[in-house]
C-alpha cells in the first residue's frame, strides 16, 4: 500500500492522481469544517475545493517539518479567513439565515443521509437539529465560528488556535463561550438565565 | 477559598473543551460539583456540545457525494494546471522561431508607428510651446515712456522707432520637450471651434473694455484746458502690465487670436498710461481715432462675454 510520504512526493512531482489519493484521506474533515463555517453547502464545496487547489499549488513548499494535515490545516484556516474577507465584501451574504427550505439543497448535495433506512420522523428531526445548529453558528462572527470549529472539531489547543488565527487566548475563550451560549439558546438546552440571575445575586 | 460562581463560569469553557488537566481539572470539577448552579451550567454546556456533535453526524455527506467531489476536484486541478494564453503562445512560438522573429519585428514596427503618431499628436496639442516666437505689432503712433506705475516696465522713447514695425523677441517659456519648429496652422484650426480665452483673460478684457469706454466718453474740463484722466491713466498702468503677461502667455501657448487682441490693446493702454497730467484734445483725439479704427471696444465686448455663457479654455 502506498504511504502518505510516497503520495506527497509523487504529488510534488506533479502527479495529480497521487494528489487526489492524498486528498481522499482528509477531504471529509475539510468539507465538514467548510460546511459549518459557510453554513451553505454550495459555498462549502467551493471553499473546500479552493483549499485543495491551494494545497496542490503550494505542495512544493511542504518540507515535512510538520504532519501533512497540520500543514494542510493552516492552508484551510487561511482560506477560510480569506473567504470571510471576501464574503464581507458582499453585504448581507454572511447574515443569511439558514431556513428549512435550504436543507433541501443540503439533501440534494447528499449532505444529509435521507436514505430509506432513516425513518421519516427521525429524518425530519435530524433536519431540524442541523438547521438549529446552523442558526446558532450563524449568530457568531466568522472568526468566532472558526475558533469554535478549530477547538471542538479539530481539537486544537488555545495556543495552536492563537497561532493559526492570529488572536489572543482571551479572544479564543470568549469566542468559545459565545458559541456554546448560542448553541444552548438555539437548541433549547437548559436556559442559563436562572443561573445567571443567581450569579448576579452572589 | 470561597466559591465564586462568576469565576467558575469563566473557566467552564476550559473544562468543557478539555483545556485543563491534572490538579486544575480536579479542583474545577470539585467546585462545579459543590454548586448546583455551576453544575447545571456545566451540564447544559456539555449537552449543547453533545447535540452539536449529533447534528454534525447527521449532516455528514452520503457516500455518493464523494465520487462527484473528487471528479470536480480533478477538473479544477486540470484547469489550474493548464497553461495560460501567454504561456501557450510563448510555447507555440518557441517551435516557430522564424515566425516569432517576424511577429516581434511587426510588433516593434507597430510600436514605433504608435510612438510616432503620439509624438505628432503631442506636438499638435502643444503647438504654442515653441521656445522662441517672433511677434510683429504695428504701432502707428509713438509710444511715450511709461512711469514707475508700470511695475518696472518703463521704456525710453526712441526717435523714429515708432514708425517702424516693432519686433519683439520673447524669452522662451520653460516647457519640457517642446519642439523647435511649430506649425501654427494646425493649432489654429484645431482651436477655431473652441473659445480662446481663459477666465483670467476674460476678466482682463472686461476691465480694459470699461477703461476704454471711460476714456472714449471723457469730456474736456470745463473752464480749463485739457482732460482730467487721472483715473484712466492709473487703471491703464495697472492693466498694461497684466496685458503684457497675458500676451506673452498667449504667445507661448500659440493662442494667436488672444495674442493678436492683447497685442492690439497694449499700445493703447500704454498711450493712455503715458498721457500727461492735462492731455491736449489732439492727443486724446489721436488715441480715440485708433480706438475706432481698430474697433477694439467692439472686439473686447465680444471676447469678454460673461464666463457663464461659454466654456472657457485657459490660454
Amino acid at each position: 500500500m502506498t504511504s502518505e510520504g510516497d503520495l506527497i512526493r509523487r504529488a510534488q512531482a506533479g502527479d495529480r492522481d497521487a494528489f487526489c489519493l492524498l486528498a481522499r484521506g482528509y477531504e471529509r474533515r475539510v468539507l465538514t469544517l467548510a460546511l459549518y463555517y459557510c453554513r451553505d453547502p454550495h459555498d462549502a464545496e467551493d471553499l473546500s475545493q479552493e483549499v485543495w487547489l491551494k494545497a496542490f499549488r503550494a505542495l512544493g513548499t511542504f518540507r515535512g517539518e510538520s504532519s501533512f494535515y497540520t500543514w494542510l490545516r493552516q492552508i484551510t484556516v487561511n482560506s477560510f479567513l480569506n473567504y470571510r474577507r471576501g464574503a464581507a465584501m458582499t453585504p448581507g451574504r454572511d447574515k443569511r439565515a439558514i431556513i428549512m427550505g435550504e436543507l433541501v439543497e443540503v439533501e440534494e448535495l447528499g449532505l444529509l443521509p435521507a436514505g430509506p433506512a432513516a425513518q421519516p420522523e427521525e429524518a425530519l428531526h435530524q433536519k431540524m437539529l442541523v438547521a438549529r445548529v446552523l442558526e446558532a453558528l450563524d449568530e457568531l462572527t466568522p472568526q468566532q465560528r472558526l475558533i469554535f470549529l478549530l477547538k471542538h472539531r479539530e481539537g486544537m489547543t488555545y495556543d495552536e488556535i492563537s497561532a493559526a488565527v492570529g488572536t489572543s487566548a482571551g479572544t479564543i475563550k470568549k469566542a468559545l463561550f459565545r458559541a456554546v451560549a448560542k448553541l444552548r439558546e438555539h437548541l433549547g438546552v437548559a436556559k442559563a438565565d436562572s443561573h445567571e440571575a443567581r450569579v448576579s445575586g452572589h | 477559598m470561597k466559591h465564586e460562581c462568576r469565576d467558575i463560569e469563566g473557566r467552564l469553557v476550559d473544562l468543557v473543551f478539555d483545556e485543563v488537566d491534572g490538579a486544575q481539572r480536579a479542583w474545577l470539577l470539585a467546585e462545579v460539583e459543590g454548586c448546583a448552579g455551576c453544575r447545571e451550567n456545566y451540564r447544559a454546556m456539555a449537552e449543547a456540545i453533545r447535540v452539536f456533535d449529533r447534528a454534525a453526524e447527521a449532516a455528514a455527506p452520503a457516500e455518493s457525494y464523494w465520487a462527484g467531489h473528487e471528479t470536480r476536484l480533478r477538473a479544477r486541478l486540470d484547469e489550474a494546471a493548464r497553461p495560460g494564453v501567454w504561456a501557450r503562445l510563448a510555447g507555440w512560438l518557441t517551435w516557430r522561431p522564424t515566425l516569432g522573429v517576424s511577429l516581434s519585428a511587426a510588433a516593434l514596427l507597430l510600436g514605433a508607428l504608435a510612438l510616432g503618431w503620439w509624438a505628432s499628436y503631442r506636438r499638435t496639442e502643444s503647438a504654442g510651446d515653441a521656445p522662441v516666437v517672433v511677434r510683429t505689432t504695428l504701432t502707428p503712433t509713438p509710444e511715450p515712456p511709461v512711469g514707475s506705475g508700470l511695475g518696472g516696465q518703463s521704456k525710453e522713447p526712441k526717435p523714429g522707432a515708432s514708425q517702424a514695425p516693432r519686433r519683439k523677441r520673447v524669452p522662451p517659456t520653460p516647457r519640457p520637450a517642446a519642439p523647435a519648429a511649430e506649425p501654427m496652422t494646425a493649432p489654429i484650426m484645431a482651436r477655431a471651434e473652441v473659445p480662446f480665452f481663459g477666465p483670467e483673460t476674460v476678466r482682463h478684457l472686461e476691465k480694459a473694455q470699461r477703461l476704454l469706454r471711460s476714456f472714449r466718453n471723457a469730456r474736456p474740463l470745463v473752464g480749463e484746458p485739457g482732460y482730467d484722466l487721472a483715473y484712466e491713466k492709473k487703471q491703464s498702468r495697472e492693466l498694461v502690465y497684466q496685458n503684457m503677461l497675458l500676451r506673452r502667455d498667449a504667445e507661448a501657448k500659440g493662442n494667436l487670436p488672444a495674442e493678436e487682441l492683447l497685442g492690439s490693446l497694449e499700445p493703447l493702454l500704454l498711450d493712455i498710461a503715458n498721457l500727461g497730467d492735462r492731455p491736449a484734445p489732439d492727443e486724446i483725439g489721436a488715441i480715440r481715432e485708433r480706438l475706432q479704427n481698430k474697433e477694439i471696444i467692439a472686439r473686447l465686448q465680444v471676447y469678454a462675454a460673461p464666463p457663464a455663457l461659454v466654456s472657457y479654455r485657459e490660454n
